[in-house]
């Protein structure tokens, strides 16, 4: 829970990238989406992964990032690298196989080869790409400025300015919930609940219960929240105006240009075939 | 009286660096009723939560019962120490008022006979016995106070703190839950109260503990503390009325300071007379 508001709070840092327009930042991490999905060549993955670290560091956040990845990435890549080779079905050198030759009928299938390693680290590589500009993407953005600006294009296409803002009341609603999660917590240990003894299912079975009243309590701040906004009026008007508004500036728009330039070099090396890893 | 709680230099700093106590020394004594006051965020419930380990001290010491806390857990600390916790809703979790007095005693693995027997008396004590199956999110905000206050005593502790027990209660059911407390008080009880209510504290409490940014401003028995006024007013407290009183009349009255509207009339009663 903690890491949840720990996350959040980094994105109100002050940093050249944190400056960014929301919506500038948006894009970009839409294209780091979308890159690796064009994208299969280590030689290209590679250097995007480096790029959300340089862009870390000139964010100031590469320790946060750092201290986040330090579990996603063996878990999640090392799984990827030691799964994925053996769905590769072209053949190749093998080191090992799963079932040895001398069992009949299945005997030497799942077969581990030095050509399905490559493509599995390259496919770890294409996921590391998204993985790490998203983390990169949540640390440098205040959410609550993001889904401003969604709220005021939103409505400046037509629509209703309630949607985003059931968002932004989600993301300042995030701090009190975790306050009351902690006190929760200690209420029960108050009471000889041992919460960190046990094995996993007990200590789940435990945690359980305190969803009890955490869920009570917020359907009650919920509630009250929804009077307190209908006492201020909330929703009399179609449109509203927004306290804090977001223009581009000119790094915004040289951080734009950046982005699609970067979209564009995917898509060129798509369709001549350099990007994509020749196995 | 048998000392029971020692705090020695203690500080607390939380994550991010705010110093919530600036080194407490304390001594608590087996049968005490303690009120400690202060303004918000001048660090009262931040002391407490160590009296039970919620909290372990960033510098300095506390020893309950002689046990140091770090090396204690909350779980062995609740025996000692109970704690009731201002929102009643954030502890309430069983579908019944049995169940949710039964709770603590089944962690501390009491037998189900003497379950049976604590809850029943816990209830009939703070007058809940007719609630009995009810869930306990049906009842008032007062009637789920003393709940919480019932599903605590139910583990017998031999400390009871109770932080700012009266929030959001009308003058009854305050007066209802401290006079409880009171008489648990004069069975043997430790009693600690947090609370910003003075007309309660004046009333009920036999020692009072101002805190101020941290750190403790005065300590003393209730009348010596309440007759402080200047001090008080450095914590931004109010005395109540009976004691502004009695303090601006000090020259014509006798006797020692008035904490009760009726000691206070006899006072001026005795005055007007002579």
């Amino acid at each position: 829970m903690s890491l949840l508001l720990e996350i959040l709070e980094s994105g109100k840092m002050k940093s050249p990238i944190h400056k960014l327009n929301p919506r500038v930042k948006l894009v970009w991490w839409i294209v780091m989406i979308i890159l690796p999905i064009l994208i299969t060549h280590y030689i290209y993955t590679i250097p995007l992964v480096l790029l959300s670290w340089v862009l870390a560091v000139v964010a100031k956040v590469h320790k946060s990032l750092g201290r986040y990845l330090l579990v996603t990435y063996p878990a999640l890549l090392g799984f990827i690298i030691l799964t994925w080779p053996f769905f590769y079905d072209k053949g190749g050198r093998v080191i090992f196989t799963l079932i040895p030759k001398w069992v009949p009928l299945i005997g030497g299938k799942g077969a581990y080869t030095v050509e399905g390693l490559i493509y599995g680290t390259a496919m770890a590589l294409r996921i590391a790409v998204a993985v790490t500009a998203s983390m990169f993407f949540v640390l440098c953005t205040d959410m609550i400025d993001l889904a401003n600006c969604i709220g005021e294009d939103f409505q400046r296409l037509g629509g209703s300015y309630k949607y985003p803002y059931m968002v932004v009341s989600s993301f300042r609603f995030l701090p009190s919930f975790v306050g009351t999660f902690g006190t929760i917590k200690e209420a029960y240990l108050s009471r000889a609940v041992a919460l960190d003894k046990g094995g996993i299912i007990e200590k789940g079975r435990k945690y359980i219960t305190l969803f009890v009243p955490l869920i009570d309590t917020s359907l009650k701040s919920a509630y009250d929240m929804t009077i307190a906004m209908e006492l201020k009026a909330f929703g009399a008007v179609p449109k509203r105006t927004f306290y804090k508004t977001f223009k581009m500036s000119a790094g915004d728009y040289l951080f734009l240009a950046f982005s699609i330039l970067l979209l564009i070099a995917g898509i060129y090396l798509r369709i001549t075939g350099k990007g994509v890893l020749p196995l | 009286m048998e000392e029971i709680i020692r705090v020695e230099g203690l500080w607390h700093v939380y994550p991010g660096g705010v110093e919530a106590l600036r080194g407490v020394d304390l001594t608590i004594k087996q049968g005490e009723f303690i009120a400690i006051i202060g303004q918000n965020g001048s660090g009262k419930t931040t002391l407490v939560k160590h009296f039970n380990g919620l909290l372990k001290p960033t510098r300095g010491k506390v020893y309950v019962y002689g046990i140091d806390t770090t090396k204690a857990s909350t779980y062995e600390l609740s025996r000692k120490v109970g704690y009731v916790f201002q929102n009643p809703d954030h502890q309430i979790y069983s579908d019944s008022v049995y169940d949710e007095v039964a709770f603590g005693p089944r962690n501390l693995g009491f037998p189900e006979d003497e379950i049976k027997e604590i809850v029943k008396h816990v209830l009939e004590e703070l007058e809940l016995s007719e609630y009995v199956e009810t869930p306990p999110f049906m009842l008032g905000k007062g009637l789920r106070q003393r709940l919480a206050v019932a599903s605590i005593l139910a583990m017998k502790p031999e400390v009871l703190v109770v932080d700012e027990p009266t929030t959001g209660q009308d003058w009854k059911e305050c007066v209802k839950l401290v006079e409880f407390m009171d008489r648990l008080n004069k069975e043997g009880h430790t009693i600690i109260m947090v609370t910003h209510n003075m007309k309660l504290v004046s009333m009920f409490a036999k020692r009072v503990i101002v805190m101020k940014d941290g750190r403790i401003l005065l300590d003393g028995p209730t009348e010596e503390v309440m007759y402080n006024i200047e001090t008080l007013r450095e914590a931004y407290i109010k005395p109540p009325d009976v004691v502004l009183i009695d303090y601006r009349l000090r020259n014509l009255l006798d006797g020692k300071p008035s904490l009760r509207v009726e000691d206070l009339a006899e006072k001026i009663y005795q005055a007007c007379k002579r």
